[in-house]
């Protein structure tokens, strides 16, 4: 008797406990059943059995797309190639997709092998190469945009009806929409797989992957199947959008790419990986198509938008990961505890004078003489400095290799001041974002606001200065603070509610993309303070101020960076937090300290580019968002944090300014500019990658 | 064992997703929902809402709904799909759903909005784009965009002698007007075998990469070695620019055509005019076609009325205001009458330099300043 109550007992508390870990499951599916009861409470009667069949076959893509995601998320990844993916699945189908059964058929494998191979290059680069997922999805993005408009540089193309109609059609007239049965197939192939051991070994991987490989999972393979798979799912999802709509777009996957995280991370599926799968995306995608026609029902003015869609993802992820294991509870937690502590007397009483007061900038410039270096001071040097040198070497040496085709190709004046000064000061807008972003990836983070936060800082600035310098003195440290302040804001997220840093700054990007449109009308007014434009048009010496500021920017970031004890902790956490925590950092402040300086960053970016353009722009921050973290990446950062130098990032601001200079200058062929940018951003990692052991 | 019950659970719950998805689609007959006080239910489906073209756009066919001939016969709702076709798909079929009479829309993609524009027809819903989408069925109002490209390329190439260099400012690749405009801009060039061109530069439709890009291609080269620019957005800044590096005046502006930028306007204004940034250049400003998505909102209730266009696509190339340093004028006060009695530009001060101006045409003679700005009519 006792015993059977024992094991109901343990098994009902393993239930909620279960019940806990699948709450992101839980959540999603409620909030599509939510979506579904208010669409059709609010209009009656209007969800027909059309509305379903087209729905289906509407979210088709999102949905095969964000199963791929989820497996990249649940080993660990990142795969920002999946939108793009999806296009060149899409191009490739419209352009040779005949007639004949045969054909069709032929193409439709072919469809998913391009999916599946793009994938395996991605699981190449990541599982064997050991590069860091992030950068390398990014390059694959690039070389395929890049691909895509070479096969279709004009939408066009088309795939027969009668094929189409066999995926988006009824499998049972006006009973059940034959798209469903695709998404249940491949929920059924998803479920098969993850009862394998191959799918024990993806969660495995996920969760701990040294653990992992310590019980005998063949880590290395296990990643690069799981982004294979992906690649797979992102074939279905492209063999679907182009049967959807019938033709082909070489941009049109690439529009789906916030979508396809956002219905990943609303499906449950925790970034980091280990935990979540692909029913809870199925459910996300479809919510996420919802909302669309929930903003026309309420008649939402368009100009809410972003705002609206970045609080559902929110208040999506808070639900899902607020709990009693969650960060905020812990802070409540230790609150409990202190306030307890106060009142028994029990905390331990701070001594005056104890810990000496140390200078921030903690400056130790004497050299410390080591017996073991052998060789020429200079010799000495590098073996000291080796490690930190082998991270800036590449981006340094590929700058000096693309300055040289330029010189070759393009000649002209290309030697001279001229050239230097349009490189530094274009260089200017790299290296002050890289800081920020720079410092949000050593803590092993990424700052995705920065496009919006910056605009913002620009229009407003423009709109009140308004072509004065006066009240530039105000409003810079103004629109810097606000800066600052979505930092604040992003940092929370992060300590408080220990939401990833990729889902609060796609948050808050969201909401200062609607803040600026707010503020503006949708109209940016103002101009920039003539003493931001003197900066880029005046000349000392053949540069302008702004090229020469650039050596003040690297001073002050390698300061910050690498001779402060904030600059040392942020190492320190992003090498690991846990550790840090234990040695006595205090990860949550500086933690905040890093989205702020990043914040700061951003807003800086738009002062300095308000000043550059005269004007500003709602949507002048986005071009720049990428090619940073790829510059942050390609100078040599660990994306998982803890490894890098500002020194490498400034190589990488410079190598990515001069490979501009050097497509734009030259006759390179408009589709072929991004696949160059593609392969030298990962031909120059490939040189950085990690040896094991 | 518990890990088992629990998919057998998340099955059940599924199940119940579906079965209760399905539970609403039965029984539910697709009832027309039009208007109850009688006048058409017209949405709006439009792009990207954070660029100013857009929101001028917006505002512009918000104006001529309010104007005295539509204001009473016509409800006009706006939303937005932002640079996903997918979400624009989802979206024109809820305006479907929630019993529109007609549909306006700046398609996203010219081709993956068939299959709904297709829908829409068949259901008796008015359908029509900007820009163009290859279903028949919907009324396209479209700039013939090789023309436009060959004809802004042979005013600059006739500006040179028909000798010299050009840079060319595109605008986003892979996009169907882009292809064309730059195709008209090939195709012209190559009738002139003195014509160099020495760049082509990737603008996406947007001044500040406009200046981005040419200050990557200035690295290499020189304005000197510049005669002329064809740009679908960018004359305005590219010839600010002249002056900043200080090659103006030394030299006269680089001949620049493309965009209706206000502040591009201002600069063929003789620079002895007093006005704020004239520089006497010369330029042709010859429309982004801003006015034609007002006329959307025209064509949708003529054939709502059962007139129909008298063809379609209709080409919009007639009704573009061409503006030059011979006919560029100031308005006072900006009203569509005195736009129709032939000023093109407003002062400074008033618009930002990159505000699209040409929301006045022929075809939509009801607009004027405020419409494009604020989204009211002028009366």
């Amino acid at each position: 008797m006792t015993t059977i109550d024992a094991t109901m007992r343990l098994q009902s508390t393993s239930w909620l406990k279960r019940a806990g870990r699948e709450r992101g499951l839980i959540v999603a599916i409620l909030s599509f059943v939510a979506m579904m009861v208010f669409l059709h409470g609010i209009i009656q009667g209007s969800i027909s059995y059309f509305e379903i069949s087209f729905l289906t076959a509407n979210t088709g893509p999102l949905v095969f797309a964000a199963m791929g995601q989820t497996v990249v998320f649940l080993i660990g990844g990142f795969d920002l190639s999946a939108g793009a993916t999806l296009s060149l699945v899409n191009v490739m189908m419209a352009s040779y997709t005949g007639d004949s059964f045969g054909s069709q058929a032929a193409m439709t494998v072919v469809g998913l092998a391009i999916g599946t191979l793009v994938g395996a290059f991605n699981g190449f680069f990541i599982a064997y190469m050991r590069l860091q997922p992030v950068v390398v999805t990014l390059a694959s993005m690039f070389i395929i945009l890049g691909l895509n408009l070479l096969v279709m540089p004009d939408p066009g193309g088309y795939v027969p009806a009668g094929y189409s109609s066999f995926f988006i059609g009824n499998l049972i007239p006006d009973g059940f929409p034959a798209p469903l049965v695709f998404i249940l197939l491949a929920l059924l192939f998803w479920v098969l797989i993850k009862r394998t051991r191959f799918g024990t070994a993806l969660y495995a991987v996920g969760s701990n992957e040294d653990a992992a490989y310590s019980n005998g999972i063949p880590a290395n393979r296990t990643k690069f199947y799981g982004y294979t798979l992906a690649g797979f799912f992102y074939g279905a999802g492209g063999v679907f959008l182009t049967v959807q709509t019938s033709s082909g777009d070489a941009l049109v996957g690439s529009g789906m790419l916030i979508q396809i995280f956002a219905a990943t991370i609303l499906g449950g599926t925790r970034i980091g990986g280990g935990q979540g799968g692909c029913l809870g995306t199925i459910f996300a995608a479809f919510t996420l198509t919802l909302i669309v026609n929930v903003l026309l029902v309420l008649n939402v003015n368009s100009s809410y938008s972003p705002i609206v869609e970045s609080i559902v993802l929110i208040l999506a992820v808070i639900g899902a990961t607020v709990g009693r294991d969650s960060a905020l509870a812990e802070y409540a937690r230790v609150m409990r505890l202190q306030l307890s502590g106060l009142a028994n007397r029990s905390l331990p009483r701070f001594q005056p004078g104890a810990e000496a007061r140390r200078s921030p900038l903690n400056v130790d410039w004497a050299l410390r003489p080591n017996d073991e270096l052998k060789g020429s001071p200079l010799r000495q040097w590098v073996t000291v400095n080796w490690e930190t040198l082998r991270l800036l070497i590449p981006a340094w040496a590929l700058f000096f290799v693309v300055y040289i085709v330029v010189l070759a190709v393009i000649g002209g004046g290309s030697w001279g001041t001229h050239y230097f000064n349009s490189l530094f000061t274009l260089a200017l807008f790299y290296a002050v974002l890289a800081i920020g972003q720079g410092a949000v990836v050593l803590t092993g983070g990424l700052d995705l606001s920065v496009p919006h936060t910056l605009a913002f800082a620009g229009v407003v600035l423009a709109a009140v200065a308004n072509g004065q310098d006066g009240p530039a003195y105000w409003a810079i440290p103004m629109v810097l603070g606000a800066g600052m302040l979505v930092g604040l804001v992003n940092g929370l997220g992060v300590v408080l509610f220990g939401m990833p840093s990729i889902v609060v700054t796609l948050a808050t990007n969201g909401v200062m993309q609607g803040l600026a449109l707010l503020y503006t009308g949708g109209i940016p007014t103002g101009a920039s303070p003539p003493a931001l434009q003197w900066l880029f048009n005046a000349r000392f010496l053949g540069f302008a101020p702004a090229a020469w500021s650039l050596i003040l920017v690297a001073a002050v970031a390698i300061v910050v960076l690498h001779r402060t004890t904030f600059g040392r902790r942020i190492f320190a956490i992003g090498n690991s937090a846990r550790v840090a925590k234990l040695s006595g950092t205090r990860v949550d402040a500086n933690l905040l300290g890093v989205y702020v300086l990043s914040g700061f960053c951003s807003a800086l970016g738009g002062v300095l580019m308000t000043g550059f353009s005269g004007i500003s722009f709602l949507s002048m921050g986005i071009p720049l968002l990428l090619p940073t973290i790829a510059v942050v990446l390609v100078g040599g950062t660990l994306a998982t944090g803890g490894r890098g130098h500002y020194l490498g990032m400034f190589g990488g601001a410079l190598l990515l300014t001069a490979l501009g200079t050097l497509v734009t200058g030259s006759q390179v062929p408009i589709a072929v500019r991004d696949i160059v940018f593609g392969v030298v951003v990962l031909g120059a990692v490939l040189t950085l990658r990690e040896r094991r052991g | 064992m518990s890990a088992r019950r629990f998919g057998w659970l998340k099955g059940l719950a599924f199940g119940t997703a579906l079965s209760a998805a399905a539970a609403f689609g039965l029984g539910a007959d697709h009832a027309e929902a039009k208007t109850k006080d009688g006048k058409y239910l017209i949405y709006y489906s439009m792009s990207y809402v954070g660029n100013a073209w857009q929101t001028e756009a917006k505002n512009a066919v918000t104006a001529m709904s309010k104007t005295a001939a539509y204001k009473d016969r016509v409800e006009l709702r706006t939303q937005a799909a932002g640079a996903n076709a997918q979400k624009q798909i989802q979206q024109m079929n809820a305006m479907i759903q929630a019993g529109a009479d007609a549909i306006l829309a700046f398609p996203i993609s010219p081709t993956a909005l068939n299959g709904v524009i297709k829908n829409a027809c068949e259901k008796g819903v008015v359908v029509v784009v900007i820009n163009g989408v290859t279903e028949p069925c919907a009324y396209v109002v479209k700039v013939d965009g090789v023309k436009l490209g060959a004809e802004r390329t042979e005013w600059v190439i006739k500006q040179l002698g028909g000798k010299g260099n050009i840079v060319a400012i595109t605008g986003v690749p892979g996009v169907s007007y882009n292809e064309e405009h730059h195709q008209g801009f090939k195709e012209t060039v190559a009738k002139y075998p003195d014509i160099k061109v020495i760049g082509e530069l990737v603008g996406m439709w947007d001044q500040s990469l406009a200046r981005v890009k040419m200050k990557e291609f200035l690295a290499t080269h020189k304005w000197e070695d510049i005669d002329g620019i064809v740009a679908q957005t960018g004359c305005y800044t590219l010839s600010l620019m002249q002056v900043e590096d200080g090659y103006y005046p030394k030299n006269p502006v680089i001949p620049c055509s493309g965009e209706s930028s206000n502040g591009g306007r201002l600069q063929m204004l003789p620079p002895d005019s007093n006005v704020e940034g004239a520089l006497g250049r010369a330029g042709l400003s010859s429309g982004s076609g801003l006015w034609a998505v007002a006329y959307l909102l025209k064509v949708a209730v003529d054939v709502l009325d059962g007139k129909k266009p008298a063809s379609n696509p209709i080409f919009y190339n007639d009704a573009i205001v061409h503006v030059t340093k011979d006919n560029v004028k100031i308005c006072e006060s900006g009203t569509a009458a005195e736009f129709a009695a032939g000023c093109n530009t407003i002062a400074p001060g008033i618009v930002p330099p990159d505000y699209a101006i040409d929301f006045w045409s022929p075809n939509t003679p009801e607009l004027g300043f405020s419409s494009a700005l604020l989204g009211e009519p002028d009366y």
